[in-house]
């Protein structure tokens, strides 16, 4: 009996475990099949983090610029390194974006074509813990670039490589498809990646995955609108007064020399753009932001917000009868700050005598300090090669109640003031070029700052002060472009404020911004 | 005791027993089994068609977030696209998406050994770009489409650019790729719908991105 039983349990054993083996080799081969195509879902978020992780990169390298872009802030280019003429990695010198950029340009070497291009400062190593808990390290790098002769008109390069740790388990990509998209590193680090690995060589575990983001950083220049307010804007109240625009480059869209046309001339154009940043407030979001007073605008009219967007009205405009409807926004703001003066270089005292200022080239220019006001001015014309550019710093007011100002040609004089600026009912570079007389009211601490004008004035200029109120009166005729806190024209009789293309491309950079964005697929 | 025992046959009762209890005990494996080599199959298919959604959707994404230009072409080439902005299209029957990338590298050719050699950096119009001598260099297309791919033998959604064509997805005759740009043509949305084949017209797996365009589109 006790053989027998002992038969019977064998032979049920032996069925039961042949069903579980069958059922478990079943299993373990699906799964074997199906769990690479779950481990593909990690590396494909590894490699969507490591992206995020070099935009982190390019963000920070954008926020030091913009944050220096107006002049030197405390606490940042922190962190920030170079590799000197020893080849040893050091840190960058100052904290100050005058000084990085005096750095940069020491080093500036001509890259064969029209752009000069610095040596690279870099962040190395910054470290990062992606949302899925892996190891992500970021470098990145800055170049400074020069396309013209002008330290001021500058570009940058940045270039950031993130890595991402992808799990341990995967050491090959599961689908021949994948990899020319991923491009991991599943055993060793490709080498094509070792040249953006700057510095200390990263950490992060294979397998990983790099992405190598590069933008290319342009400023964001004063005088890049017509007008430009950031808290009212008030149109000329005479009903006929207009906002136009011309190029002083381009012969086909200027007038003599290249000034301005004359209001019915054909040569005339439409990009007179003018904005305000003032948003409305909470309680009343629809409402008027800028006050149009029936004038023309030949170009775009944008405002924070203020349009119902369940109304065919534009509400954010007062006035508005006379404008493009097709032309008014509401999804406008640019930050506008303080000019600050160059603070480098060695300051000349202003001429005596009432003698000219004389001008240096534009890659190097002189530099005058006046420690009070400045009135009418003349400078000696520019005999030298290219462009001669002056920069004169007003630790007063600007005031011109008598005489005038006229620029040379092939010259630029940058006035940065403290004070007011009051321009009377004077003839300004009259025959001249806005771009050629460009006008930084500089951090007010709070006080008020005006620039005023009246009478039958002619200005050519472009005036940049984010703290400074513009009332003009009667018929001052303004071309060139003004940025300012407030801007008011009562009256304007039937004249106008005539912008001059051609300043969208000159200033001191007051931001910058990416111009162009590009993924490196192939390194 | 001994002729007690020996072995003795199994009763006919005994048998139909044992063998009814077996076969329902064999039936019972054989069901579950072919259930589950069902669904673990249904598994892995769903995986398999995940991952193809997601490579080609990332790819895409990949483009579109760096791109100067979107447009839609039923040219072979990509020529005569039309600029799409505020509305969707679907990439189906030579239906293409042309996205037109800024100029990066110096060749396009996958064997040139400048293939993967960025351009330098050059001014013109005091503009600073990509390009050559003083030059930009000329933006590059890259087209999306759905086609028959010979080598394949099958439908396949393939990228095109320059000269290399790049197969993202095969036995793609149940994905369907929609795109949809916002009014303004700076940001749009991708969709990567499988239908099953058996289940009629019902999406299986549905997968969407949002982009958000990096440059300024020069289209």
């Amino acid at each position: 009996m006790h053989t027998r039983h002992a038969r019977c349990h064998a032979s049920a054993l032996i069925l039961a475990l042949a069903a579980l083996a069958i059922l478990s080799l079943a299993a373990a081969y699906t799964l074997r099949r199906v769990t690479p195509r779950f481990q593909m879902a990690s590396q494909a978020a590894a490699w969507q983090e490591a992206r995020l992780a070099a935009e982190s990169g390019i963000d920070v390298a954008l926020a030091d610029l913009s944050r220096n872009a107006t002049g030197t802030q405390a606490n940042t280019w922190q962190g920030w390194q170079q590799t000197d003429s020893h080849g040893k990695i050091v840190p960058v010198l100052s904290g100050t974006l005058d000084l990085v950029n005096s750095l940069l340009s020491l080093v500036t070497g001509n890259s064969g074509n029209t752009v000069r291009i610095s040596a690279p400062i870099f962040l190395d190593n910054l470290q990062g813990v992606s949302p899925g808990n892996r190891p992500t390290n970021v470098d990145v790098q800055l170049w400074a670039l020069y396309p013209t002769p002008s330290p001021y008109y500058r570009w940058y390069r940045l270039r950031a490589m993130a890595t991402c740790a992808l799990p341990p388990t995967a050491t090959s990509t599961f689908d021949a498809f994948e990899a020319p998209l991923r491009r991991f590193s599943l055993r060793n680090v490709r080498p094509q990646l070792m040249k953006d690995d700057v510095g200390t060589p990263m950490t992060v575990p294979t397998p990983n995955a790099s992405r190598v983001i590069e933008v290319l950083v342009e400023p964001v220049l004063p005088f890049e609108l017509a007008i430009l307010t950031d808290q009212s804007l008030s149109l000329g109240t005479s009903g006929s007064w207009v906002v136009d625009s011309f190029d002083s480059r381009d012969p086909n869209k200027s007038g003599a020399n290249g000034t301005y046309p004359g209001k019915d001339s054909p040569l005339v154009q439409s990009n007179g753009n003018i904005a305000n940043n003032a948003g409305r407030p909470g309680n009343a979001l629809y409402g008027p932001l800028i006050s149009a007073n029936g004038c023309v605008v030949h170009g775009s009219v944008a405002t924070n917000g203020g349009d119902d967007p369940a109304t065919t009205e534009h509400e954010n405009i007062a006035g508005a009868t006379r404008i493009d409807a097709s032309k008014v926004r509401d999804d406008f703001y640019r930050e506008m700050k303080p000019a600050t003066r160059p603070a480098s270089g060695i300051l000349l005292p202003p001429p005596l005598l009432g003698l000219p200022y004389t001008a240096d080239d534009e890659s190097q220019p002189a530099k005058y300090l006046v420690p009070g006001d400045l009135h009418a001015f003349s400078v000696a014309p520019w005999t030298g090669k290219g462009n001669g550019a002056l920069i004169i710093m007003v630790n007063g007011n600007l005031d011109v109640s008598a005489g005038t100002i006229t620029i040379p040609p092939d010259m630029t004089v940058q006035i940065y003031v403290r004070g007011n600026v009051d321009f009377h009912n004077r003839q300004i570079n009259q025959g001249g070029r806005a771009g050629q007389l460009q006008i930084y009211g500089e951090e007010t601490n709070g006080g008020t700052r005006t620039l005023r004008a009246y009478g039958d004035a002619g200005i050519t200029a472009a005036f940049y002060g984010p703290q400074y109120d513009v009332h003009f009166t009667d018929g001052v005729e303004w071309t060139g472009a003004v940025a300012a806190r407030s801007f008011e024209m009562l009256g304007g009789g039937t004249g106008g404020f005539h912008y001059d293309e051609a300043l969208g491309v000159v200033g001191a950079p007051i931001a910058f911004r990416i111009a162009r964005y590009v993924e490196d697929v192939r390194e | 005791m001994k002729r007690n025992l020996a072995p003795r046959a199994f009763t006919l009762a005994e048998l139909m027993i044992g063998m009814a209890t077996s076969s329902i005990i064999v039936g019972a494996l054989l069901f579950s089994s072919v259930g589950l080599q069902k669904s673990l199959h249904a598994s892995e298919s769903y995986a398999s068609n995940q991952s193809d959604q997601r490579r080609l959707l990332d790819c895409l994404s990949r483009d579109m977030r760096r791109s100067i230009g979107v447009a839609t072409a039923t040219t072979v080439n990509g020529s005569g696209g039309v600029r799409l902005a505020g509305a969707a299209v679907t990439i189906e029957e030579g239906t293409s998406l042309v996205i037109t990338l800024p100029a990066y590298y110096q060749s396009n050719t996958p064997a040139d050994a400048k293939y993967d050699q960025s351009l330098a950096v050059v001014a013109a119009d005091n503009y600073v770009d990509y390009g050559t001598g003083t030059e930009h260099a000329p933006a590059v297309p890259v087209i999306f489409r759905k086609q028959y791919v010979e080598n394949q033998g099958c439908v396949c959604f393939v990228r095109l650019e320059g000269d290399a064509q790049t197969i993202l997805v095969t036995h793609a005759e149940n994905f369907h790729l929609t795109v949809t740009m916002a009014p303004d043509g700076r940001s749009g949305a991708v969709e990567v719908n499988f239908v099953s084949p058996r289940h009629g017209s019902e999406t299986l797996i549905a997968m969407r991105d949002e982009i958000l365009l990096r440059n300024n589109r020069l289209d």
